[in-house]
């Protein structure tokens, strides 16, 4: 027994929820306890943290020189080794109320097609971050779990996880994965898609944030009942000035259906690839969607015209994964068994 | 109150739609919407799926969320998670009930319950303190003579000698040998460095011309190659920082003809020989001012010569070097000489 696992006894287990978008944090018989953007803010001189979570969001795209503000996660998976690994210390505090000599026990979920290099990135973040034991389990998994589906019984479920950077779908059966397969284009490309369109379509340049919010207030990936507009305001290519142009969920809708149809894709390839036994219970039972991109407006409606398969949305999409995760700090046997490093 | 089922059924009858069609909308099976109208839930895939799969018909009727609240309320009970089923089992059974001596908990200090919450900061220091007490015990046990030759010898060092000791670390990063470290932080003669009597001319003769005039009366220190020791020498007494460069072991005084300032303007380790004696090592916080007086020649051993200012009575000596580096600086009241250490000192090398 290390120090290690010694201050382990005195700092409460945690599941982590190490997203593209949003980081969540789940303490072991607290609940959720942390649930911020993973959002960095730097100062470049000094090298100091001068902001992590929604304050550095506040301040994305719009920092003086000296400070920038940095996503460390990138499709799913980390891009900045040691900025994710001051976010993660900095979150691990917080969930401890900033007390020290906290070394816990950690469970991180990741994207089911993950590389080797970059599993061990998470990890040494997570060791560095002063954690006891880190183990990750795949994202599809916990996230059917925090979703409710029952996955022990001997019956196909089908999850797909709809994150900031990746969009995981998978078959479950008897607590284990019977198909997964993870594809790179979600919440992040999302916004892109609608940043470019904009440009091409207005020349008008905006940001990430306000990308995200047309997404949220009016994306849709199906006719609404009711048209929706918003007022969009950035800068204007030709002219130079900021502008405002007023737009409608139709033409978002075309911005969005390239990313639409991608996940449309991995969902038709994952029922495809199910053996006919799971496919006869995925036929009854249907798809089941988590992740924060699970709530742009009708997805399950096109998935399910697509697919003809009825569709549910979890009840809190945004913290399925970290609930899942989270169920499994109350047993570390069996995690230790479906860990996945 | 009509149950859900009733009410589902009665509005898709008020609609004139058959439960295919609703199907059809759904895409939930006929089979299962049947099941629904009929309050056999059981008949329903279990977790989320059932409560979704309800919702969805309701939807499809045109009910709305308020509608159906109560009665989706009865799904959302969680599936129990067996351990704290296990758990509650255990607490509440008579503690001679319960199967394993293990399971008997009279005061539950797990981290997660009241009583191990409270007691963790004390648990944690008392922890603490236990590790500190098997290291003091253990240093004792493994010292020839305890504790007691550790406080007779703090007693005869001086402060700036049991300094030395801490910079140990840093000057093995400076790729210094080990065991030149403790040769310069105690600089007992001859016996502890064979090399360097090897390499000395023969025992008892005069001092060299070039050796500091201290040197003669108190011969205790070998220094560079080109410096004769004079062995024999019984004892050499550990100088006192500052002022003991200027004042030989005999008590003779010699008037000091140079005064060399150190100023740290950032953490950086010396080690100061002063005419020829070895006079302080020390880790300089930024910030720090230290001042000796010497006659002859001062030699400082510098481990970041980018973080050290050295001025010699009064006048600037300029930069040593850059951050990072290590530098010996010769200082003799005409000048500064700066030299950059070899990676290894050559055997039987005097150190500093």
């Amino acid at each position: 027994m290390n120090l290690r696992s010694l201050f382990s006894l005195f700092s409460s287990d945690l599941a982590i929820d190490l997203g593209t978008a949003n980081t969540l944090v789940f303490a072991k018989g607290k609940g959720i306890v942390v649930d911020e953007p993973s959002i960095v803010a730097l100062n470049k001189n000094t090298g100091a943290v001068e902001a992590v979570g929604k304050e550095a969001k506040e301040m994305l795209g719009r920092t003086p020189g000296n400070i920038v503000a940095i996503k460390p996660m990138k499709d799913g998976v980390i891009a900045d080794f040691k900025v994710t690994e001051k976010m993660l210390n900095y979150f691990i505090k917080k969930a401890h109320n900033r007390k020290m000599l906290v070394h816990p026990r950690i469970v991180i979920g990741v994207p089911s097609e993950i590389t080797q290099v970059e599993k061990r990135a998470v990890m040494d973040s997570a060791y560095r971050a002063k954690a006891s034991e880190v183990h990750l389990v795949e994202q599809a998994m916990v996230a059917a779990i925090g979703a409710g589906l029952p996955i022990t019984e001997p019956a196909g479920n089908m999850v797909v996880d709809i994150g900031g950077g990746t969009t995981d779908v998978a078959v479950i059966s008897l607590s284990g994965i019977v198909y997964s397969r993870s594809v790179r284009v979600a919440g992040n490309e999302m916004d892109d898609a609608i940043m470019q369109y904009l440009k091409r379509k207005y020349n008008l340049l905006i940001g990430e944030r306000t990308a995200e919010m047309v997404k949220i207030e009016i994306g849709s990936a199906y006719p609404l009942d009711k048209p929706l507009t918003w007022e969009i305001k950035g800068r204007n290519l030709i002219e130079g000035i900021p502008k405002t142009i007023t737009i409608d969920d139709t033409e978002i809708r075309e911005a969005l259906s390239e990313c639409v149809a991608t996940i449309l894709n991995a969902i038709r390839v994952a029922l495809e690839r199910t053996p006919p036994e799971l496919s006869a219970d995925i036929s009854d039972r249907g798809i089941v969607l988590t992740g924060g991109g699970a709530m742009l407006k009708n997805l399950d409606k096109r998935i399910r015209e697509e697919t003809g398969l009825p569709v549910s949305i979890a009840d809190d999409p945004l913290a399925s994964v970290v609930l899942g995760t989270g169920r499994m700090l109350s047993d570390f046997k069996l995690l230790r068994k479906i860990s996945i490093d | 109150m009509n149950s859900l089922g009733e009410r589902l059924r009665s509005k898709r009858m008020e609609y004139g739609v058959s439960l295919d069609q609703v199907a059809d909308r759904t895409k939930i099976g006929a089979r299962l919407l049947a099941a629904i109208e009929e309050n056999d839930f059981d008949r329903l895939p279990g977790g989320l799926f059932r409560r979704s799969f309800v919702r969805q018909y309701a939807y499809a009727l045109g009910f709305s969320e308020e509608d159906i609240a109560s009665d989706l309320g009865r799904f959302t009970v969680e599936e129990p998670n067996p351990e704290e089923v296990a758990e509650q089992a255990v607490r509440s059974m008579p503690v001679r009930a319960a199967g394993r001596l293990s399971e008997i908990r009279i005061f539950d200090i797990r981290p997660d319950s009241f009583l191990g919450r409270a007691l963790q900061p004390v648990v944690a220091f008392g922890g603490l303190i236990a590790v500190a007490a098997i290291c003091a015990t253990a240093y004792g046990w493994w010292q020839p003579n305890g504790w007691a030759e550790h406080w007779s010898k703090a007693g005869r060092i001086s402060a700036s000698t049991v300094e030395a000791a801490k910079p140990a670390a840093s000057v093995s990063r400076a790729s210094l040998p080990a065991a030149t470290l403790s040769a310069a932080s105690v600089p007992l003669p001859g016996a502890a460095l064979p090399g360097a009597q090897a390499k000395a001319t023969p025992p008892a003769s005069a001092p060299t011309a070039k050796a500091p005039p201290p040197a003669a009366s108190a011969p205790a220190k070998v220094v560079p190659a080109k410096v004769v020791p004079a062995t024999g020498a019984p004892t050499a007494r550990l100088p006192t920082a500052g002022v003991a460069a200027a004042t030989p072991h005999d008590g003779r005084t010699v008037t000091p003809t140079m005064e060399v300032a150190f100023r740290a303007t950032e953490p950086t380790w010396v080690s100061v020989t002063s005419d020829g004696r070895w006079s302080f090592a020390s880790a300089l916080q930024g910030g720090t001012v230290r001042t000796i007086a010497a006659s002859e020649m001062v030699r400082v051993l510098v481990g970041n010569a980018g973080g050290l200012e050295i001025s010699l009575n009064g006048k600037p000596v300029g930069p040593i070097g850059p951050r990072g580096k290590v530098r010996i600086v010769e200082l003799t009241p005409s000048g500064a000489q700066i030299q950059t250490t070899p990676r290894k000192l050559a055997p039987g090398a005097e150190p500093l």
